[in-house]
């Protein structure tokens, strides 16, 4: 039998609903162990390793690969479980914070080098040398110095993805104008900052009305890409000790002067002209060349560059104080408390350095220099020139993270836009930044 | 007279029915309430304790006194320049924000063919969610690819790179402001539709023009709702946060660092809790003094009919 509810009544049970609705997510969180008991239905005598992991959701290739090497681990290890939150890069460290706020804890967490001295002053990771001394398996001289992530002498990650930086140019255009290729120029040794200069100028032109730029220089923004760029010219952002700036260098600012022109005389896309759907690129084609690391031969491919036109690559150019590449790393980083160290440090060797792992994830991006000595480096895609590749990779070199770093990237942007506005002299502006900056890392 | 002693002899007691209800309307209240008090009051009173430690959320805080306050007010160049550069939008903001607001509300109080239509159309900015608001606003700005831009270029007049000049970008964000004005667009008509036609009647009958009875009917009938937005306005554009954080992050040179941004960026990016919290209460502080300063400045010149 139906009985019509009244609204009192209607309005009552909704009432009660919410309440109880409300309490409910009020009650205390589940423990990670429930938690583990209720979605690891199969896993319940296997030992737990919780990994704080990047999303690569959109990334089809990375998607796959992930699942690929979760498969070979459990298959390997097959007392081991590993339970994976993932956060999209977007947001990474706040959805880390609020989750670590929540009462999660991790293993091992995806990390990145400017997070570094965050995640150390707050006590989140710890180092990673005892392990590897303990670890029969491997030893410190196992890897290359380019990928280590140290800090005074405390190595915390051994990159799992290191990415060489170089030029990357639209090689059809440089034939088709008869121009000698930086390629070439480099093996020659007349690759200079000149030369490079003179790259962009001879290839900055308008085509029917739409401009097209002789070279994407917004990388060179990012601090760890222009502390390559300083290397060259015989300095860097901080001293040794990082207890002062060196940005009101003769140096820094001969460099800063020599990166406006690129601005100034319109060789360069300007900040904020594009925009995400259509960007500037040089994968488009309204770039003819541009810095980046081996990564970007994922966006080559997933952009159908090599449709449109040739890729050409070269190392970085000759500078005063010599030539060199940033490595760009991302490791994973180790709790400085772990619960069970040891399916953690299972599949952070196997994540970060096994053979296993560089055949799954070359497929994200081809080129990738490997950590460990023993394992061979990989080339995914057909256009990629390991001549160039091997030419860089004496050239390597890792930039350390200063203390604070997130903090003064604020100060560093701000000083980046004036430049590229040419609003006061860069002397001016640069003698501001190293004042702010040592002012911050004392403070 | 019997009545007025019948009156004097009703029980003050509710009876229960009254209590019923009373307990019944209690019950509904009390999610909300729940909320706010684990979600809201929880978080602000742990607030004032964060605010005087070193608190990363990631590990344990540490006692400092009243040192994060010390240095907000002593040598945190970005503290002030946020705070410039959010009393200059606000200040420019906020009025004409409010001015378009009322102008469109006159606009649509004006009995036309799909005016329900109209209405609708202006308020449904309000709800589209602020990110979507902002990109398609970072998408129009554009400096190459820009529909505005491209208009300026159809008409033969300069473009701008709009985003990424520290001299305009604060305008931009004025400009997006009015993207949002729908909720006062509301409430402004609510209030002319409850303007008493008399008075224009009486008005119009003296002999006063369009202008007069605007200036000396709508707008003293209107004041209370004028303080109410502009209040509101006040307090809500102190908080400007999502357009800077997905267009410009801050930028060009710092020209869009909004308090709250900076705010944001101390709790998660630099994971200086404690410090963001010291911001936080600043902020509360200093809209507070703009709040109570207002309410008093409203006797000057808000206009309530029930106190006439």
């Amino acid at each position: 039998m139906h009985r019509k509810l009244s609204r009192r009544e209607f309005m009552r049970n909704a009432g009660l609903i919410g309440t109880g609705l409300t309490l409910a997510a009020c009650a205390p969180v589940a423990s990670q162990d429930s938690m583990d008991g209720e979605t690891q239905a199969g896993n319940r005598e296997k030992v737990v390793a919780y990994v704080f992991d990047y999303d690569p959701t959109g990334t089809d290739a990375w998607v796959v690969a992930d699942e690929e090497f979760i498969e070979y681990f459990t298959e390997k290890y097959p007392d081991y479980a590993v339970v994976r939150e993932q956060a999209p890069w977007t947001g990474f460290t706040e959805k880390l914070l609020t989750s670590i706020a929540g009462g999660s804890k991790y293993d091992v967490i995806y990390g990145y080098w400017q997070w570094l001295p965050l995640f150390i002053e707050n006590d989140v990771i710890g180092p990673l040398d005892d392990l590897i001394d303990a670890d029969p398996t491997i030893s410190a001289d196992d890897f290359f110095g380019y990928a280590k992530e140290t800090v005074e002498g405390d190595t915390y990650g051994l990159a799992w993805f290191i990415s060489g930086w170089l030029h990357w140019y639209n090689l059809t255009a440089v034939n088709e104008a008869g121009y000698t290729t930086p390629k070439a120029m480099n093996e020659s040794g007349e690759w200079d900052y000149d030369a490079w200069l003179q790259f962009a100028k001879d290839f900055t032109r308008e085509q029917d009305g739409v401009p097209i730029y002789g070279y994407s220089m917004s990388s060179a923004r990012s601090v760890s890409v222009y502390a390559m760029l300083a290397w060259a010219w015989g300095t860097q952002q901080w001293s040794d000790d990082f207890s002062a700036s060196l940005m009101d260098s003769e140096e820094n600012i001969a460099l800063w002067k020599w990166i406006q022109q690129f601005y100034i005389d319109g060789l360069t896309p300007l900040p904020g002209a594009s925009t995400p759907d259509q960007p500037l690129s040089f994968t488009n084609g309204r770039s003819m060349a541009t810095m980046a690391g081996q990564w970007y031969t994922r966006n080559i491919v997933q952009d159908g560059a090599p449709d449109l036109f040739d890729i050409g690559m070269a190392p970085f150019p000759k500078g005063p104080s010599g030539q060199y590449s940033v490595a760009a790393l991302n490791s994973f980083y180790f709790s400085k408390n772990p619960g069970n160290v040891d399916p953690a440090w299972a599949w952070y060797k196997e994540r970060s350095f096994s053979e296993a792992a560089a055949r799954i994830y070359a497929q994200i991006g081809g080129g990738r220099f490997p950590s460990i000595k023993s394992v061979a480096p990989a080339t995914v895609y057909s256009w990629e020139d390991t001549e160039v590749y091997e030419a860089i990779r004496p050239i390597l070199r890792t930039y350390s993270t200063s203390p604070k770093e997130s903090e003064w990237i604020t100060f560093w942007d701000a000083a980046w836009d004036e430049m590229v506005l040419g609003t006061r002299p860069v002397e001016e502006i640069l003698g501001q930044l190293a004042e702010e900056s040592t002012d911050l890392v004392n403070a | 007279m019997a009545l007025r002693a019948a009156r004097n002899t009703i029980p003050t007691r509710p009876g229960p029915l009254a209590r019923k209800e009373a307990w019944e309307g209690r019950l509904y209240i009390l999610p909300w309430v729940l909320g706010f008090l684990i979600f809201t009051i929880g978080p602000m009173l742990a607030s004032v304790i964060f605010s005087f430690t070193k608190y990363s959320v990631l590990s344990g805080a540490d006692w400092l006194g009243l040192a994060n306050y010390t240095r907000i007010f002593g040598d945190d160049r970005l503290f002030r320049l946020s705070l410039y550069n959010t009393f200059y939008f606000v200040f420019l903001s906020v009025p004409l924000s409010l001015f378009a607001a009322f102008l469109v509300a006159l606009l649509l109080s004006v009995q036309v063919r799909g005016i329900n239509l109209y209405r609708t159309l202006y308020y449904l900015p309000v709800i589209t969610p602020a990110v979507a608001s902002a990109l398609t606003w970072g998408m129009l700005f554009s400096g190459d690819y820009g529909l505005v831009n491209a208009v300026l270029r159809t008409v033969g007049l300069p473009t701008f790179n709009w985003l990424f000049d520290p001299k305009i970008t604060k305008l931009i964000f004025v400009i997006m402001g009015f993207w949002g004005i729908g909720g006062s667009v509301i409430i402004f008509l609510a209030g002319l539709q409850n303007v008493p036609r008399v008075l224009y009647e009486a008005a119009s009958i003296d002999g006063a023009n369009l202008w007069y009875r605007f200036r000396h009917i709508t707008v003293p009938m209107m004041t209370p709702l004028i303080f109410f937005n502009l209040v509101l306005g006040i307090i809500g554009t102190f908080q400007v946060f999502t357009g800077a954080y997905i267009i410009t992050a801050g930028g060009p040179a710092n020209s869009t660092l909004f308090y709250v941004l900076y705010l944001y960026n101390n709790a998660f990016r630099f994971f200086k809790m404690g410090y963001a919290s010291a911001l936080a209460w600043v902020l509360f502080v200093i809209i507070l003094i703009f709040t109570i300063t207002q309410l008093r400045m409203a006797r000057l010149w808000v206009f309530y009919e029930a106190e006439r």
